[in-house]
């Protein structure tokens, strides 16, 4: 199982996530799917929201790139941790593309049941992508 | 509010607008097509906002008005 399990975490990262299948979400993602992630003002509920969320993520970086550092998994669940890179060169949450190139890292957990994921949690480095786009200001360094 | 962040590890280099990390800052040596593709996707974006501000101030002087007026005479007697 957990061998089974770490695939389809990976195959959501690499083939929707990095290639653009937006096609694969349902054959990956369970109908009723509830994805938990501090940074989005609400959790992401169903198939259709996490197409919108890849899409969302893929118009603002079109060239984004996820690469999976780490992969555990026991029983149903698999926690990644993962490097995002990619050019802002679209809108995202309102801001409109700046051409700068921005790497950001965080960990998901997902619970995956019949081959698809039914839940997961995501944190990342909310706070780093707003400083490296310039929305948020940074001291500067000592 | 967050001025009291520090800087982040990876940072868009300000040239070419690559993700560099900190420890590779000072080594950092932009790609020319990068950095010509990144400056020009940032002009663009104020350029293209400012010309099309100043075209519709222009064209609503009467020296605009009148340029209108002889592009259109010039397209009616081409077609």
């Amino acid at each position: 199982m957990s061998e089974d399990a770490k695939r389809i975490s990976r195959h959501l990262i690499e083939e929707v996530y990095n290639n653009g299948r937006l096609d694969l979400v349902d054959e990956l993602i369970a109908p009723g799917y509830v994805g938990h992630d501090p940074s989005l003002p609400r959790d992401t509920t169903g198939q259709a929201a996490e197409r919108e969320i890849a899409a969302g993520y893929r118009a603002a970086f079109p060239d984004l790139v996820v690469t999976i550092e780490d992969q555990i998994a026991e029983g149903e669940r698999v926690v990644t941790r993962w490097t995002a890179r990619g050019t802002h060169t679209g809108d995202l949450w309102g801001i409109p593309g700046t051409g700068k190139e921005v790497t950001v890292t965080g960990t998901s957990i997902d619970r995956i049941k019949d081959d698809r994921i039914v839940e997961s949690w995501s944190n990342w480095d909310a706070l780093g992508l707003m400083q490296q786009l310039g929305v948020v200001p940074a001291m500067a360094q000592a | 509010m967050f001025s009291f962040f520090t800087e982040h590890e990876f940072m868009p280099c300000e040239d070419c607008g690559a993700s560099v990390a900190r420890v590779e800052r000072e080594k950092h040596v932009c790609d020319e097509k990068r950095r010509t593709e990144y400056q020009l996707f940032r002009l663009s974006r104020s350029e293209i906002a400012s010309s099309e501000e100043e075209l519709g101030s222009y064209l609503a002087t009467a020296e605009g008005r009148f340029h209108v007026w002889y592009a259109e005479r010039d397209r009616r007697r081409a077609a």
